[in-house]
């Protein structure tokens, strides 16, 4: 069946830690994918408004909201391996359509853990990422066909 | 566009070989061309802001790490086609010297 070009529900999430083996992440509600450029603007002499403006950096992050506690704590805050998370195409699933992101060089960036009366446990795992080259995206994806 | 003789191990086209629509449309078509010339199911693909970084794996990168005596140096040699799209073949990982 065709892609829908519609997205629900993350599935296969998992952080690999290096030279170690994949670690699942259940119970996962939200994920946020953030290329994330970084914008140097320029103004000078008279000017009021900037006269150039352009994305000097990127810092791609993931933010991960889960009910999977134990697998959140497991990450201490500088652990570095692959962070992979499937968007399920909306009528698909997993099939045609989903897109997989893959954070290479992943490194686990803050991993707080909350609980509120009669809530459940929510963990936020939070992940930014390295280039082993200094060019190379570390944020990569990739389609089902 | 055929499928080259030797099968390269990495492709760079330019954001524009995309064409238009939306990045999902973008996505299905490098997959669906780039897949074949890699001889692979499915493409990893990288913005790299002026073009795309095209490889089987998510862990290749474009040149050696910044802790190897090759930092800097290209991992691939690097052939355009013809329209802008070029192939790469990986250099050997033992020092050029």
């Amino acid at each position: 069946m065709a892609a829908s070009k519609r997205f629900m529900n993350w599935t296969n999430v998992s952080f690999t830690p290096l030279n170690g083996s994949a670690a699942p992440i259940t119970g996962v509600t939200s994920i946020q994918i953030d290329t994330g450029g970084n914008l140097l603007k320029f103004s000078g002499d008279g000017d009021r408004y900037n006269t150039t403006v352009v994305n000097d950096f990127n810092e791609p992050t993931v933010t991960v909201h889960t009910a999977d506690l134990v697998a959140v704590s497991s990450f201490p805050v500088g652990t570095v391996g692959t962070f992979v998370a499937t968007h399920n195409d909306a009528r698909n699933g997993g099939g045609t359509g989903a897109v997989t992101y893959t954070l290479s060089n992943a490194v686990v960036a803050s991993n707080p853990l909350q609980g509120s009366h009669r809530q459940f446990g929510q963990g936020v795992l939070t992940l930014t990422a390295y280039s082993p080259d200094g060019v190379t995206n570390p944020l990569s994806f990739s389609i089902a066909t | 566009m055929a499928t080259p003789v030797i099968v390269p191990d990495a492709v760079r086209p330019p954001l524009t070989y995309a064409g238009d629509g939306g990045a999902l449309a973008k996505l299905v078509k490098l997959n669906d061309e780039f897949s074949n010339v890699l001889q692979v199911s499915q493409v990893f693909v990288r913005n790299q802001g002026t073009e795309y970084f095209i490889s089987h794996g998510p862990d290749q990168t474009l040149y050696f790490p910044s802790d190897s005596p090759r930092s800097g140096e290209s991992r691939y040699v690097w052939e355009d086609r013809g329209d802008g799209v070029f192939y790469g073949t990986l250099k050997p990982e033992e020092p050029s010297n």
